[in-house]
């Protein structure tokens, strides 16, 4: 014996350090030979003794066993019989909080007693791998509780040297709608990108393979007429000052999958917010590409012929038409090489398009034209997001 | 399903328009609704009701979508081209007209060559039937 203040019986009830380490082995294959086991995989198993954890409704289904008892006495404790449950009881249990989804595999940890060595569905609609993170596949539609049952070796011999094995059962039940998620690849299925304030839209998720709860909304202005689901309507805020324009999100299962941005539109006045303009250097027709080396003597000169014909549309705030036309004849940016040598190194192109009904934008493209007036009041255009 | 162009966005904005204007706020109040019925009623031309994010595009489509768009090194997303308008000098001091820009990571890549001439160094999209 120790030398120690404390009488016989508590010492022998203290838990000795080798004893827990001997019970707590740890995952140490690089260090220490496989124990109890054929190779280091399987003593990867031997998971920390949750301790105090183990309670006497776990007791082994094999009934007691006998066990060499504590290492260092080499001998069966004395007041055995006094002890609600010993080193010569050896429980079997697991934890786990796990569940399932129909259809689905879903993983878990799983942590047990003593390692694992059999995991199989003993009653329910599904099937089961793996041990120690166990992967619990079940039937489409399923609803019952899968029941697994869960067979694990203790690290004890008996004393004829047999191994000893133990089983429990642990009830996997079905997982919230919201927690069985199948989101994939989804987006937002929308109508338009450019709205009036206080317009509505119809917003949607799609693909939707999940269940409606697993979907969620939300937004940077305007509302929804509900927050939850795979389909919704989307309400324009009443204003949009300097167009802060709303961004709408979507979520799946907890997570964002999709974000679009609508322009919110609070001007309804005449004036012209943008313009589209199209074209090229015309002469009896569209200059496709480079200048054309066939035609020696325009692709020596520069201008004459050539000239840009701008076809233009103009667009108030709300995308639709003011006016549409064309500019006013400009020379064309063609090359200046020397007459009869050709185009090599020069293009042609519009530089200059004049102007239109007063306003003078770019040759090709959109070219914004709001003032910052048109801006405050809320001039914002799908078109210019 | 054939992705939409410019030209299809800026035809379905202007059908939009109209079916705004016709519609809302006198049988509906909702767009979609309005757009449903237009097309339905009074449209000329086949268009597709509702858009798709991933599909057809979270943006107003521009003249670069025609073509393939260079990506980013860092993030391998298709890049954006905007013009550089600072003329050379103390703000500009290499004199660089355009940069190629990724709205994921924020990448740049300046360049002294124009967006026009840019553009033509871009290979055009394929057109995809379905």
């Amino acid at each position: 014996m120790y030398v120690s203040d404390a009488n016989y019986r508590d010492q022998i009830r203290a838990t000795t350090d080798k004893g827990i380490f001997d019970q707590k082995l740890q995952k140490q294959s690089e260090f220490k030979k496989p124990y109890r086991s054929d190779n280091f995989q399987e003593m990867e198993y031997f998971y920390p003794h949750p301790g105090d954890a183990v309670t006497p409704s776990l007791i082994n289904p094999e009934g007691p066993v006998s066990v060499p008892d504590v290492p260092w006495m080499n001998e069966t404790v004395p007041n055995a019989e006094e002890m609600p449950y010993g080193p010569w009881w050896v429980a079997f249990g697991c934890f786990g909080s796990g569940c399932y989804c129909p259809g689905q595999t879903k993983c878990f940890d799983m942590k047990c007693f003593w390692p694992v060595t059999n995991v199989v569905v003993h009653k329910g609609p599904g099937t089961v791998t793996g041990r120690n993170y166990i992967c619990v596949t079940a039937d489409s539609g399923a609803t019952d509780d899968i029941e697994l049952s869960i067979t694990m070796i203790a690290p004890v011999t008996r004393k004829d040297g047999s191994p000893v094995f133990g089983a429990t059962n642990m009830i996997i039940t079905k997982c919230d709608d919201k927690d069985c998620c199948d989101c994939g690849v989804v987006g937002i299925s929308y109508t338009t990108l450019g709205m009036q304030v206080n317009e509505e839209q119809s917003l949607s998720a799609s693909p939707a393979t999940s269940g409606e709860e697993c979907y969620s909304w939300s937004t940077t202005m305007g509302s929804f007429n509900t927050s939850i689901g795979s389909a919704v309507t989307f309400t324009a805020p009443s204003s949009n000052s300097n167009c802060a324009n709303a961004i709408i999100t979507l979520n799946c299962g907890g997570s964002v999958v999709d974000t679009i941005e609508i322009a919110i539109n609070a001007d309804t006045a005449a004036n012209i917010a943008y313009v589209v303009s199209s074209g090229d250097c015309a002469y009896g027709g569209i200059c496709s590409g480079d200048c054309p080396p066939s035609d020696p003597v325009v692709c020596g000169t520069w201008s004459f012929p050539w000239y840009c014909g701008n076809w233009k549309n103009t667009y108030k705030c709300d995308g639709t038409v003011v006016l549409q036309g064309s500019t006013s004849a400009q020379p064309c940016a063609l090359n200046t090489n020397p007459p009869n040598t050709g185009c090599a190194g020069k293009t042609s192109g519009c530089v200059n398009c004049g102007t239109y009904n007063g306003i003078t934008a770019g040759c090709n493209g959109t070219t914004d034209v709001r003032s910052a007036a048109m801006k405050a009041n809320g001039c914002c255009p799908e078109e210019l997001i | 399903m054939k992705n939409l162009s410019r030209i299809d966005f800026r035809d379905r904005i202007e059908a939009i328009a109209r079916a705004r204007k016709i519609f809302i706020p006198h049988i509906t109040n909702n767009i979609s609704v309005a757009f449903d019925i237009y097309q339905e009623v009074l449209a000329e031309t086949k268009r597709i009701l509702d858009l798709h994010s991933k599909i057809d595009g979270d943006r107003m489509r521009t003249m670069l979508d025609d073509y393939v768009r260079p990506e980013c090194p860092e993030c391998s997303t298709g890049m954006m081209l905007r013009p550089v308008t600072t003329p050379k000098g103390p703000a500009n001091v290499y004199g660089y007209k355009s940069c190629w820009e990724c709205v994921e990571c924020g990448f740049e890549q300046y360049s002294f060559k124009t967006v026009a001439e840019q553009i033509k160094r871009l290979g055009r999209k394929p057109e995809i039937k379905g």
